[in-house]
């Protein structure tokens, strides 16, 4: 008996051969198309280099600070401590001048608007002048500002020069002057200016 | 070009060779598994793993004889499914088995006096009777018609001799000539 049959085989192939899916096929490829790609080569000067190029930044930065921060033409920045604390802010540039003075013009203007005010209001008292809403808190604020510095002035005066200077004024001021001396441990001044101010008071009423 | 030379060309990262020697053989190897293991759901799953195989090993197979090599990893696949999924007492070889096939098979012997109804009753009771054939006996079977290897091909993908192959198939004709007598054109 033969290990063939032709007709055996035929029938056997008659029938419509299955085939593997789709997927499976698409499976297969890829998977055996992803073991024979070729690898990246291992990039192994790319750790140095990007140490070297932080490196370089890191002097580039620091270089252009230490430019910046040289107070003049000709130092060698390279000398200095890259780490030493920064010197106190210093006003050296011209443009920094220029604005420094432009802030006293400007005090000193708006410290006069207040005096003069302030002397308005003295007169005017039983009838003062409505004020803006919007004006009040940052005028009130300025005012403060503008009399302690006053204070502190008129602190550094001689008591005669002191009171002369007083004389006649707000006695808001006075009150503040006299805080201001005592707080100073000047108690003896404080006295002093405190009588002077009741005298000060009895000669305005009397007029 | 010859399938040793497209399988060197694809080890050297020509993905077109292997796509070309895929399409020679995709379907006698999903033919091969799917009747092997009983048109199993997991046939799909095997005739993928039989390729992955391949392609791990290629570093290990120069290209000739690739498709007994191809059957071989299929075969080999098929012994590790039986024997995980508990059908390991089919593998036992029964060369010796003489029962009536196409009992088993439940064959009726009805003729359908239309021809194209008679081939096909032919062929369905040709697939059930392979599929009632001992795992040795239909596995020589399906390796010679859908591989075309040679007997001593089939032996070394069984790992077996070219004489029990001869006498596998001789008792699987055996068996499928008695149950398709009346098939004779």
């Amino acid at each position: 008996m033969s290990e063939h049959d032709e007709r055996i085989s035929r029938l056997y192939h008659t029938r419509d051969g299955a085939s593997p899916s789709a997927l499976s096929d698409a499976f297969v490829k890829r998977a055996a198309h992803a073991a024979v790609k070729p690898k990246r080569p291992a990039l192994r000067w790319a750790a140095p280099l990007a140490m070297a190029a932080t490196v370089l930044l890191s002097l580039g930065v620091l270089l252009r600070v230490g430019i910046e921060r040289s107070p003049a033409p000709g130092v060698d920045i390279m000398s200095a401590p890259v780490m030493a604390p920064a010197p106190a802010p210093q006003i050296v540039s011209p443009e920094a001048d220029e604005s420094a003075r432009r802030f006293q013009t400007e005090r000193a203007v708006r410290e006069r608007m207040v005096h003069e005010r302030r002397s308005e209001g003295l007169k005017q008292k039983t009838a003062p002048a409505p004020k803006p809403a919007t004006l009040a808190a940052p005028e009130s604020v300025l005012r403060m500002e503008l009399e302690d510095v006053r204070v502190a002035e008129l602190m550094s005066l001689e008591m005669s020069d002191l009171l002369s200077t007083l004389e006649g004024a707000d006695p808001a001021l006075w009150e503040r002057v006299i805080e201001a001396l005592e707080r100073a441990g000047r108690t003896r001044d404080s006295a002093r200016v405190r009588q002077q101010m009741y005298q000060d008071t009895l000669r305005k009423s009397a007029r | 070009m010859s399938d040793a030379a497209l399988w060197q060309r694809y080890c050297a990262g020509d993905t077109a060779a292997f796509d070309r020697l895929y399409q020679r053989f995709r379907s006698p190897l999903y033919r091969y598994l799917r009747r092997q293991c009983g048109d199993c759901a997991e046939s799909e799953e095997l005739y993928q793993d039989v390729w992955l195989n391949a392609v791990r090993a290629r570093d290990r197979f120069d290209g000739e004889h690739l498709q007994a090599w191809l059957f071989r990893i299929a075969h080999n696949r098929l012994i590790d499914y039986y024997r995980s999924s508990g059908r390991a007492a089919e593998l036992v070889s029964d060369d010796q088995d003489v029962d009536d096939i196409a009992s088993q098979a439940g064959l009726s012997g009805d003729e359908s006096p239309d021809r194209w109804s008679f081939l096909r009753d032919c062929v369905e009771r040709l697939f059930a009777m392979l599929e009632a054939l001992p795992f040795a006996q239909r596995d020589a079977f399906l390796l010679k018609e859908e591989s075309g290897l040679s007997l001593e091909q089939i032996a070394e993908v069984s790992a077996t001799s070219r004489e029990t192959v001869k006498s596998r198939l001789r008792y699987a004709m055996q068996r499928l000539r008695s149950g398709l007598e009346d098939c004779d054109e």
